[in-house]
Order: C-alpha cells, then sequence, then structure tokens
C-alpha cells in the first residue's frame, strides 16, 4: 500500500469517525435535549399555576371551615333514621292525672322528599295530649330543642269541655321527625 | 552570479520531506478534528444532563401543583355537598317555632278577649309542584283561631292587630256572633290567617308565661 492511500484512508477513515459521532452521540444529544427543553418550558405552565393552588386550596380549606362551624350552629343533626322511640321519650310527659291527663303518640305517615332533593324523609307523628297550656308548651319546647331536627308543622289546641277541668286543655302537635332518605330505615 | 537557485536535494529526498509535511497537515486535522468532535460531545451530554435533571425537578413541582389542584377541586366538591345539605336543610326547617307564633297571637288579644280554639299547620305546595328543583316552594302557615270577646270592637282590634303583625297575611274574620257567658252577653268570633315562611320577618322571644292566663 502506497504512502497516499495510506493518508486517503486516514482521512476516511476520520470523517467515518466524525459522521459516527454526530449521528450516534452528539445529534441525539442535542435533540434529546431540546425535547427536554419544550417540556421543562410546557411544566413550568403548571409550576406557574402553584403558589394559585396553594391559595385555591387554603381558600377552600378556610371556607370548609367556617361553613362546618355555621352549620353546627345552625343546623341540628338530620339522622339515618327517624329513631321514633328515642324522639317519644324526650317529649314524654309525666301522666300525673292533674296537670297533664292523657299524652297520646300516634305515627300518622312518611313523607317522602321533603327537601324536594331526595335528601331528606320525615316521618309524620301526632301528639294528642290533654295537659295544662304550660305542658303543652313544653312538649313544643322540647320538639324545638331537640338535638336531631324534629318540626312541629301543626297544632291544634281547644277547650276540653270536661267541667272541672278548666286548667287543661286538648291539644295535638302534629310533627315530622326527618332523616336521610337513602339509609333511613323503618322505625 | 546568476539568480537560478540550484535544488540539489536529492528527489527522494525531496519526496520524504513533502510525504512528512502532509503527514504533520493530516495529524494537525486529525487533532483539531478530533478535539472539536470531543467538545461537542461533552457539551451535548452535559447540556443533556443538565435539562434531564432540571425536568425530574420540573415534573416533581408540577405534580405537587396538580396534586394542589386535585385537593382543591375535592375540598370544593366537599364545600359544595355542605351548602347543598345547607340549602336543603333550610327547605326543611321552619324558620320558626310554633310557640312563638301562638305567642305572638296570644300577646295582640284585648283583654277581654279570650281563646277557646286555635290551630295552626304548616302547609307547602311540594306535592303539586312534584319533584322539581327549579321552582320555589311556597311554604306558609294557616292558621285559624276562635274564642269571644266582650264587643264587636274588640274583635275589630284584634283582627287590626293581626293585620299589623307582619309575618300574619290574609287575616279574615269569618264571623261574629252573640254569645251568653256566664251571664254575660259577649261577641263570639272565628279568624283565619296565613303566615309566609318564605318572609322576611322575624319572630323575636315571646314570654309565654304571659299567655298562659288568656288561655280559658
Amino acid at each position: 500500500m502506497t504512502r497516499r492511500k495510506l493518508e486517503h484512508g486516514y482521512l476516511l477513515l476520520l470523517g467515518v469517525l466524525v459522521i459516527v459521532s454526530i449521528v450516534g452521540f452528539i445529534w441525539p444529544n442535542y435533540s434529546r435535549s431540546s425535547e427536554v427543553s419544550a417540556q421543562i418550558h410546557s411544566l413550568e405552565g403548571k409550576i406557574g399555576r402553584l403558589e394559585d393552588a396553594r391559595v385555591n386550596l387554603e381558600t377552600q380549606t378556610n371556607a370548609i371551615r367556617e361553613l362546618d362551624a355555621i352549620r353546627a350552629s345552625r343546623c341540628r343533626d338530620v339522622p339515618l333514621s327517624p329513631q321514633v322511640a328515642q324522639l317519644v321519650r324526650a317529649l314524654s310527659l309525666e301522666v300525673d292525672g292533674d296537670r297533664v291527663a292523657d299524652q297520646t303518640f300516634q305515627v300518622s305517615g312518611r313523607r317522602e322528599n321533603v327537601d324536594g332533593e331526595g335528601r331528606y324523609e320525615g316521618l309524620s307523628m301526632v301528639v294528642e295530649l290533654e295537659a295544662e297550656f304550660d305542658q303543652i308548651c313544653s312538649v313544643i319546647d322540647r320538639c324545638a330543642g331537640y338535638s336531631d331536627l324534629v318540626r312541629v308543622t301543626g297544632l291544634e289546641i281547644g277547650i276540653t269541655g270536661h267541667k272541672g277541668s278548666t286548667n287543661r286543655l286538648k291539644a295535638s302537635v302534629a310533627i315530622d321527625a326527618i332523616y336521610q332518605a337513602d339509609e333511613g330505615d323503618a322505625p | 552570479m546568476s539568480g537560478v537557485m540550484l535544488d540539489l536535494m536529492p528527489v527522494a529526498i525531496r519526496r520524504r520531506a513533502q510525504a512528512g509535511q502532509r503527514l504533520r497537515r493530516l495529524i494537525a486535522i486529525g487533532v483539531i478534528t478530533s478535539g472539536l468532535l470531543i467538545a461537542f460531545a461533552t457539551h451535548s451530554q452535559l447540556r443533556r444532563d443538565r435539562l434531564e435533571e432540571s425536568l425530574l425537578v420540573s415534573e416533581s413541582r408540577a405534580a405537587q401543583a396538580l396534586q394542589l389542584e386535585r385537593q382543591a377541586a375535592d375540598l370544593g366538591v366537599v364545600r359544595k355537598e355542605i351548602e347543598d345539605a345547607m340549602q336543603a336543610y333550610d327547605r326543611v326547617a321552619l324558620p320558626m317555632r310554633m310557640d312563638r307564633m301562638m305567642g305572638r297571637i296570644v300577646a295582640a288579644l284585648p283583654p277581654s278577649a279570650t281563646l277557646e280554639h286555635m290551630m295552626l299547620e304548616y302547609e307547602d305546595d311540594r306535592g303539586r309542584q312534584g319533584d322539581r328543583k327549579d321552582v320555589d316552594v311556597d311554604r306558609r302557615i294557616v292558621g285559624g283561631i276562635s274564642g269571644f270577646a266582650a264587643s264587636d270592637d274588640d274583635v275589630a282590634r284584634l283582627v287590626m292587630k293581626l293585620e299589623q303583625d307582619e309575618p300574619f297575611e290574609d287575616v279574615r274574620l269569618e264571623f261574629t256572633r252573640s254569645r251568653e257567658v256566664r251571664g254575660t252577653t259577649a261577641r263570639e268570633f272565628q279568624m283565619t290567617f296565613t303566615v309566609d315562611l318564605e318572609g322576611s320577618w322575624e319572630i323575636r322571644e315571646s314570654n309565654l308565661a304571659a299567655v298562659e292566663g288568656e288561655m280559658p
């Protein structure tokens, strides 16, 4: 092999080395760098919202805390079932024949979808009383102060008509024991 | 002396010298090319490594932002749920207590009037409007009282007082008629009214102890 051919071979080898280096190493590196740079640019848009997301999260957390406090102070509990036994016990007066001559509880029916969204249902009850006025008021007062949501939907008070029982009145108090619709079972 | 240069170098030696020059040039080209290749390769690798590292950091921060956004969205759902529950509660719970309403009626009675019968009943249009959520349900209390007073003036005073009392609407006197009570002539009356529960009025506390004496 002549010296010229060796020189040409050397130049060819150098050219091949250049091509292999560019195609196999340098170009893929720059290409990948370009891709990564584009990804970083797109992610920076999301990262830019990081502070907004933090503020939004804090706002939502505070709003929920305030709403919970308002709900706790303003709303009574709505149980999963009507819990009639506890309600009757809470509203029951001592029948002494003097101030309270009679008290009757009667479940009169069920009110479905009382809120219009199918969230709550109500069990209607009627409390019949023959008692003095303050005792009748105490039943209404107990309904208003009961821990679960009980609403008085009707009230009828009249004189008894019995002679000798002038202090006692006949009263009928209609109440709805409200409970959650999904899990509510029959009492 | 003539200016002619005489090349006394033998041809073989000249060729070797030229070959040596070409070899040096080739070596220089090889070194420079290799240097450039090494420089570009190093730069490309360093740049790639640096950007890959930045991408990891960015992905981590972006994931944090996305997680915060998701948490905020979840809390938004919870907030909406609480608000809906409170609105549903307000639609169900009555904005006033029956005993306070009763106390208000009795407080409006003139001294000579006595109630014999009182009726208060809650009504709404939900049954008529079905399950439509977009319609505001009209909620009211329908009431009626009957009893007797010393004169028609007292009955009229009671009607006027109830009419002037903000929650009471449609106060209607059904009738008044003569009646004897314990040997005295009195006027028996009956009236009806409604209370709009969507109104902005406020029921204040009333002293029910004072009410007791009014009932027979």
